[in-house]
């Protein structure tokens, strides 16, 4: 078994130096004493191979057959065996013919609906196999009708729905109408807000942004105007400084501004993100009402009228900080504390009950 | 052109052991390969992979050269193999060498004396 291993490794060797030792190295081998030296000829040969076609370029040069005096009785003579080369209209007739045999099976493959069954690819069923019934196939109305399953509800969707119609500007900027502002949607929010400025003087002032005062006395309306644009979280974000309207440059920045709603980081600002919460509503309008500045936070000075002295109780405490202003953050989260301590009381209210 | 012995040298050590042990007398393959075992007391053995690519170098080389078969030899797929006279000029150039480095290398390896570093 090795022997014949090691024969066929002689032959993978280049033809010029298996011509010329591949008979004694053979001999050394037949003269191997035990398995072991057999392997170590093995591995010995199998180097030599590698090192033959890698690094032996300089001998690989056609071998010229030399005339020996042969032993007859020699079972294997690598010296004396010719090498082959098949000739080239030999080469050339093969690779037609190959060729030819390849298109015609790529034909017979394509064209298979065509020939008859002994072809690639085709298969003819017999009828009592498949029994179909062609005039009825012909008068048969068309008259499958492919049902859906239930639709999928989605809880926010109703009050997103109310929402985005509320805030009109929502609905514009939501131009595939999914109740959700995409990213290209926010890119393309700029174009949009353009749009809404009606009079054209370059600002979107809260009418526009879809406030409508009605027939308000003028400062309960300019109150409302300002609770207006705090409390939509959209407009809060768009109307960065705070003057109650939306200017060129803030249209400007209108995407940067969106991206900061978008709280999850998701590329995309949803209804939760957009819809603001009971705590947020009131921060907003309580902001609106004292924070006569327009500074987006209430000072001392502020909190110190007289409309504001029954709302101290909240107000104080809500200066988490104690640097004597009340941010509209401040304000939410004393808000949603003690709205918390509520429910929590009802809670406990309702248990004992 | 005469090629220079300097060119040759230093030999890789399986080449050595060849030219070496074709210095006596003109040998066939296995006998290179039992003289060398021979001479390395079973130290270096070469494999026949590495025994003939050898020769193949050293007779492009013309260090070596193959020479007529023993007339006595049964084997006809023996090949003999000699020392050309570039070969022997090379190997007593590459023993010059060994020898020189010998000399250079004993005052080096002796041992050093107590307390130096």
């Amino acid at each position: 078994m090795l022997r014949r291993l090691y024969i066929q490794m002689l032959w993978a060797h280049p033809a010029q130096f298996r011509y010329r030792f591949c008979d004694e190295m053979l001999e050394i081998f037949d003269r191997a004493d035990g398995r072991r030296e057999s392997l170590r000829l093995l591995l010995d040969g199998l180097i030599s191979l590698l090192r033959q076609w890698t690094i032996r370029p300089e001998f690989r040069q056609p071998w010229q057959p030399v005339v020996t005096s042969g032993n007859a009785r020699d079972p294997l003579l690598f010296h004396l065996i010719e090498p082959y080369k098949p000739r080239p209209f030999a080469l050339m007739q093969g690779g037609l013919m190959a060729l030819l045999l390849i298109l015609g099976v790529v034909t017979a493959i394509s064209h298979g609906g065509k020939l008859r069954g002994f072809v690639i690819g085709v298969h003819h069923s017999r009828p009592s196999l498949l029994p179909i019934d062609r005039d009825s196939v012909g008068e048969a109305e068309l008259n499958t009708t492919v049902k859906f399953g239930p639709e999928r509800k989605d809880p926010w969707r109703p009050l997103a729905l109310s929402y985005f119609r509320m805030v009109r500007m929502l609905s514009v900027i939501d131009t595939d109408g999914d109740l959700a502002i995409s990213h290209w949607e926010m890119i393309n929010a700029p174009a949009v807000l353009r749009k809404f400025d009606v009079d054209h003087d370059g600002t979107l002032s809260a009418q526009e942004c879809g406030f409508f005062p009605g027939k308000l006395r003028p400062d309960v309306a300019d109150r409302l105007q300002r609770s207006f644009m705090r409390e939509h979280p959209v407009l809060a974000a768009l109307d960065t400084n705070h003057d109650n309207e939306i200017s060129a440059a803030e249209i400007a920045n209108s995407s940067v501004a969106l991206k900061k709603l978008d709280r999850n980081h998701d590329s995309s600002i949803t209804a939760i993100e957009l819809i603001p919460d009971q705590s947020e509503t009131q921060a907003a309008m309580i902001l609106s009402w004292f924070d006569t500045d327009d500074d987006g936070s209430i000072s001392l000075e502020e909190r110190s009228i007289g409309d504001a002295f029954p709302l101290r109780s909240l107000l104080d405490p809500s200066d988490r900080n104690h640097d004597g202003r009340i941010t509209r953050a401040e304000l939410t989260t004393e808000l949603a504390f003690r709205a918390e301590i509520q429910r929590q009381l009802e809670r406990a209210r309702r248990s004992i009950q | 052109m005469k090629p220079v012995i300097d060119d040759y040298l230093p030999l890789a050590p399986a080449m050595l052991h060849i030219l070496l042990s074709l210095a006596g007398e003109k040998m066939y393959g296995y006998a290179i390969m039992q003289e060398v075992a021979r001479q390395s007391e079973g130290r270096y053995k070469l494999g026949p992979g590495t025994l003939y690519d050898n020769l193949q170098r050293l007779m492009k080389q013309g260090l070596v050269e193959e020479v007529a078969s023993r007339s006595e030899e049964n084997s006809s797929r023996r090949r003999y193999y000699r020392l050309s006279d570039l070969g022997r000029g090379v190997l007593s150039a590459e023993i010059a060498r060994l020898e020189d480095v010998v000399r250079q290398a004993r005052p080096h390896l002796k041992a050093p004396q107590p307390g130096r570093i």
